[in-house]
């Protein structure tokens, strides 16, 4: 299992086993540090929007337009917004950081 | 059948009887017991009706197709894969990333101040006025003077969408009354007259006509992505407003909780969703056998998709029947999950916080008298409830 980093909306910084095989989002769906995910990973509601940090953003796979679409119709959209339902872990993941992004 | 294969349980519990559809908790209750999935008789149709069954079902938008329709009569299922609800894969895709621009918060930042001040002033004008129809004074001021503003309709179209909403909901039943079929025949004969000078500019139907113009979606695609904003953007909300309204009100305890803690304000608006669903159900089709558990619902087959009913599931929701502002309802299927889930839902929740907001810093006490509860085919709500506002 790759460890992640992940800091919650308080600011706090945690490292993570996400588990291969799935996405990103339900990884830090279970670990309740505000991402609510309640579409359930169909790149439909936005509630499980993080930041990536810089030295990570070009080393995950690019987003598809329909999550490009989503992310720049949110209020805290940034340049390193990414959902995390369409982020896939892999082994390659290991020591990403991300950042949980305000509630919307 | 495969021998760990369970029998479907069959009910003649009738869903669409006017007093099953005023009071649906008893029977949703037996069809939750009975089994995972359980064949009605009337209509003939596969109801899932536990929360997790519903939400899988919901995500599993790949095995249960929306493109076949998502009602149960031919009145509503016609257009088949040419609007946003009724549709799959790519075509869904596109139709959706478009209406849902000014849905999302992003574009409704702007519009939450001035939808507060308005419905502060409204609550300011009902204060100490006495009885007062609530569906008609308050939960239906901010669809009726605001957001069919931002639909963008001509004035003879913001006039019946009330109107044509209830006459849909009402069409997606078993049974269609001959009113609400030419209710709905009017309706989509507006929308097809409707044109880029017609529709008020900057507004949501005005951003469908200037996607057509881009390229982004062909002409055909913004008329049936239309049907989206004219029918499900103002009834719904008004009558989840009205559940908020009865349920704070008869529940004196939660409004004083409410009112000590309004950061509990969005657990409110969610715990309101869930405890009063105002959509009952879509249907899908099953394109391979689907299971359910260890239910097999046959290739081609219909399913009913509860969302009421999964909401009070007591196998998720401890002691469902209790509105609790305390429980985290976050997970709530009112507006349904995965890849149709509702386009409007950050809308509806801003319009309910705002109005709770208001409320809140009112200082006010609210009392509610006697319901009169519809029956809708689709929508679950109140067509009138007398409700007071009083300095507390």
């Amino acid at each position: 299992m790759p460890v992640v980093k992940v800091t919650d909306r308080q600011g706090t910084e945690h490292e993570v086993d996400a588990s291969t095989g799935r996405s990103l989002m339900e990884t830090l769906r279970d670990l309740d540090y505000g991402v609510a995910a309640i579409c359930g990973g169909m790149c439909s509601c936005a509630t499980c929007h993080v930041y990536v940090a810089p030295d990570w953003i070009e080393r995950l796979p690019p987003a598809q337009s329909d999550e490009r679409e989503l992310v720049g119709e949110l209020a805290h959209c940034q340049a390193a917004s990414r959902l995390s339902c369409q982020i896939q872990v892999t082994d390659a993941l290991a020591g990403l950081r991300v950042t949980v992004a305000p509630e919307e | 059948m495969n021998a760990t294969m369970r029998a479907i349980p069959q009910a003649d519990l009738d869903l669409f009887s006017e007093a099953s559809l005023r009071d649906p908790f008893g029977d949703y209750r037996r069809l939750r017991d009975l089994g995972p999935v359980v064949r009605l008789r009337r209509p003939d149709v596969y109801a899932i009706g536990r929360f997790a069954d519903v939400q899988t079902a919901l995500r599993s938008s790949e095995a249960l197709i929306s493109g076949e329709g998502v009602g149960f009569s031919d009145a509503f299922n016609a257009p088949k894969g040419m609007n946003v609800i009724q549709s799959d894969g790519e075509l869904h895709r596109r139709l959706r990333g478009t209406i849902v621009k000014p849905l999302f918060p992003a574009a409704l930042r702007d519009a939450r101040a001035d939808l507060k001040a308005m419905i502060v002033a409204r609550v300011g004008s009902l204060v100490g006025a006495g009885w007062f129809d609530a569906m008609k004074g308050l939960a239906s001021f901010l669809p009726v003077e605001a957001i069919s503003h931002l639909v963008g309709l001509p004035e003879v179209g913001r006039e019946r969408m009330l109107e044509w909403a209830a006459a849909a909901f009402n069409v997606i039943g078993p049974r269609q009354a001959e009113t609400d079929l030419a209710a709905l025949k009017d309706a989509f004969a507006f929308m097809r007259g409707l044109n880029e000078e017609t529709v008020r500019d900057g507004s949501w139907a005005g951003q469908l006509f200037a996607a057509a113009r881009t390229g982004r979606l062909s002409m055909q695609e913004a008329m049936a992505a239309m049907s989206a904003y004219v029918i499900p953007s103002l009834d719904t909300t008004i009558l989840a407003k009205g559940h908020l309204l009865r349920n704070l009100a008869t529940h004196p305890e939660q409004w004083a909780l409410l009112r000590e803690q309004p950061d509990r304000i969005t657990a409110a608006v969610l715990e309101g969703v869930r405890h009063s669903s105002v959509l009952r159900w879509f249907s899908r089709v099953a394109v391979a056998d689907y299971a359910v558990e260890d239910c097999i619902v046959p290739a081609g087959q219909r399913v009913m998709l509860l969302y009421g009913c999964a909401n009070r599931d007591e196998r998720h929701y401890p002691d469902p029947d209790r509105f609790d502002i305390n429980r985290d309802a976050r997970d709530h299927l009112a507006w349904g999950t995965g890849a149709h889930m509702c386009a409007g839902m950050h809308l509806a929740r801003l319009e309910m916080e705002v109005l709770l907001e208001a409320l809140v810093e009112a200082r006010v006490q609210l009392t509610a008298g006697e319901p009169v509860v519809g029956a809708n085919s689709g929508l679950y709500g109140f067509t009138g409830l007398p409700l007071r506002i009083d300095a507390a």
